[in-house]
């Protein structure tokens, strides 16, 4: 599944200074090529983060102050970690902190 | 319409309705419907119960904004403004609600005619992107300044900041000149006041020693914290200073509520309790009539600012500053946005409720002077009887030791303390223990012998106060930041020209106490 995960407001320092990025989740191993924001957020981490992933996640979702929108809605209106990517979304990731 | 107090109840049923609208939102299949116009898809969520689409959220932050403006009555009509412009993304969202605003040819036009100002902190934040800030400053089509940080070192009625030229803004005028012609650039205005153009800035050479000093100035404060600090009272005194340069009266600040909520708690860490109020007020007056800071933002939302520049396509730089990427644990500051935005997430109310107590803050008390780096009123007249001696004692308990520490030496002191203090009334705030250092007995009698505080600004510059002298001169929060210095040599000269005058005229006041007549 293809996506596009976009970094701005500072959480781009993160990952490579690269604002905009492609991405193409693998099909996962059991038939189940569902997606959720759960299983997004280690990926990225675990695939395009650059450094210091305590500054992108606090547990098993990002660390507050960074806004996550999906097709430009508020993933709080989407279900959060709950809500199931569908191919082609376009995944925002601003952070809010000072001095980003 | 914008109240500030609502009902319990009426917060209880409000929750209840967006846990309602939420849950909705959730089982439905088909897009949440915005709750203002009911025809949209909602694509944001707003504090608990605020579901907007696109435009209603633009049209209601828009309104915030200009509601926070006009409430205040303290705009004159089409006066000119400055717009502290550094780039990132509060003070972006800021510069295009007020050009686009001052830009709109109906009534409904803000009646002020903006320029930007950018600080060029390249001398102590080297990853400042400087080009690109200026690059984003033109694209607004008003008038934009710069001034760099390093000026601030400079003595305090040197000219710091100049006008940049824009290549956009050439542009702009060839392209629609209708719309530009209209907005005249605030110096117009200020045909009573120094014109910018004449005022000629520090040389290259001066410029380059003064950058040296900031630099040696920054390297000797001694943590994360301080750093923070005097960035931010140095940005604040430049920004000042130009905008009183410039002959303009209205500053505009980026300041969020969410920003505001985390420097009162940080502030009221770092000492700065009596200056909670100035600190998130909507108008600050630390510089008197001739400059009135506004703080237009105060009432959105860090999350509401970064919603509207990217749903508005607002360009920004991320804000890079000293404290960029560090983790919570670099400065005061950081740590405690660490802990607002923590708990924020869990409690939504979090940053309102910080933010509008500190609105209802006040200091207790006449203070009579200013502090000298910072310019708010001085905290450190407490009496004899104060946190601030308790604090005092113990740590003069603590760094003289048990054997050294003589309980008679410290009431004496303190008691000489408060008696001057009472004697004397300008110099109420230095009931310090121990701050019986030597005076500038012969450059301070002879200048003072002059009459005027003005009278021996060469003999201020060929003597620097000491680090007591200095102190004396400082709000709490600002000796803080002071004290953790390794050297003192640096200090920029607008702090030491203050601390010499205060110190020349309490010297005279002390000569000629016997002759003054006092109210009792």
């Amino acid at each position: 599944m293809q996506l596009t995960v976009e970094f701005s407001g500072g959480a781009e320092l993160l990952f490579g200074n690269v604002k905009q990025h492609r991405v193409t989740l693998p099909d996962r191993g059991d038939g189940d090529s569902v997606w959720t924001m759960e299983g997004l957020l280690p990926w990225l981490r675990d695939n395009l983060l650059k450094e210091r992933p305590e500054l992108f996640m606090q547990g098993d979702t990002v660390r507050p102050g960074i806004l996550v929108l999906v097709n430009d809605a508020d993933w709080e209106l989407l279900g959060q970690l709950s809500y199931k990517l569908q191919p082609d979304d376009t995944v925002v990731f601003i952070s809010t902190l000072h001095g980003g | 319409m914008c109240s500030i107090e609502e009902g319990d109840l009426a917060d209880l049923r409000a929750r209840e309705e967006a846990q309602h609208l939420k849950a909705q939102a959730l089982s439905d299949t088909g897009p949440t419907l915005c709750q203002k116009c009911r025809s949209a898809p909602a694509v944001l969520l707003l504090r608990v119960n605020d579901i907007y689409c696109r435009d209603c959220f633009v049209a209601a932050f828009t309104h915030k904004f200009r509601s926070t403006l006009g409430k205040s009555r303290l705009l004159r009509p089409d006066e000119p403004a400055l717009v502290a412009f550094s780039g990132g993304v509060a003070s972006s969202v800021l510069a295009r609600l007020v050009s686009d605003g001052a830009s709109q040819t109906d009534s409904k036009r803000l009646r002020l005619r903006p320029g930007l100002l950018m600080v060029d902190e390249s001398a102590v934040v080297p990853e400042q992107d400087v080009k690109e800030v200026e690059r984003l400053a033109g694209t607004y089509r008003v008038p934009v300044y710069r001034a760099k940080l390093e000026a601030v070192m400079g003595d305090s009625g040197a000219p710091v900041v100049e006008r940049v030229n824009c290549k956009l803004k050439e542009e702009s005028t060839g392209d629609d000149g209708g719309t530009e012609s209209s907005q005249a650039p605030p110096e117009a205005a200020s045909c009573d006041s120094v014109s910018s153009e004449a005022a000629v800035l520090p040389d290259e050479a001066r410029l380059a020693e003064l950058r040296a000093q900031l630099q040696q100035l920054w390297s000797a404060a001694g943590s994360g914290t301080a750093r923070e600090q005097l960035l931010e009272r140095l940005r604040s005194e430049l920004l000042a200073r130009a905008a009183l340069q410039l002959g303009i009266r209205l500053l505009l600040l980026a300041d969020t509520e969410t920003r505001l909520a985390v420097s009162l708690l940080s502030g009221l860490a770092g000492g700065r309790g009596a200056h909670a109020h100035q600190q998130t007020a909507l108008a600050d007056r630390r510089h008197g009539e001739r400059l009135l800071v506004l703080r237009p933002l105060r009432e959105l939302s860090s999350k509401q600012v970064a919603l509207f520049a990217h749903h508005c396509r607002v360009q920004y730089v991320p804000g890079v500053g000293p404290d960029t990427m560090a983790p919570a644990s670099a400065s005061i500051g950081r740590a405690t946005e660490e802990f607002v935005l923590g708990l924020q997430a869990s409690f939504p109310a979090t940053v309102s409720t910080v933010y509008r107590t500190g609105t209802k803050l006040s200091a207790v008390g006449a203070m009579t002077e200013d502090c000298a780096l910072c310019r708010l009123p001085l905290d450190t007249s407490g009496g004899a009887a104060s946190a601030l001696q308790a604090t005092r004692f113990s740590q003069m308990v603590s760094s003289s030791g048990p054997d050294r520490f003589q309980y008679d030496q410290h009431s004496a002191d303190t008691a000489a303390g408060h008696s001057r203090a009472t004697v004397l009334p300008p110099a109420a705030g230095n009931g310090s223990c121990g701050t019986d250092t030597p005076r500038c007995v012969e450059s301070g009698g002879a200048c003072c012998g002059g009459g005027g505080e003005r009278c021996g600004s060469a003999q201020t510059v060929s003597r620097k106060p000491s680090r007591e002298e200095l102190l004396e001169r400082l709000c709490y929060g600002c000796q803080l930041v002071v004290k953790d210095m390794k050297e003192v040599d640096n200090i920029p000269s607008f702090v030491t020209e203050e601390v010499a005058v205060r110190t020349r005229r309490e010297n005279m006041r002390k000569e000629i106490q016997d002759f003054l007549i006092e109210d009792s």
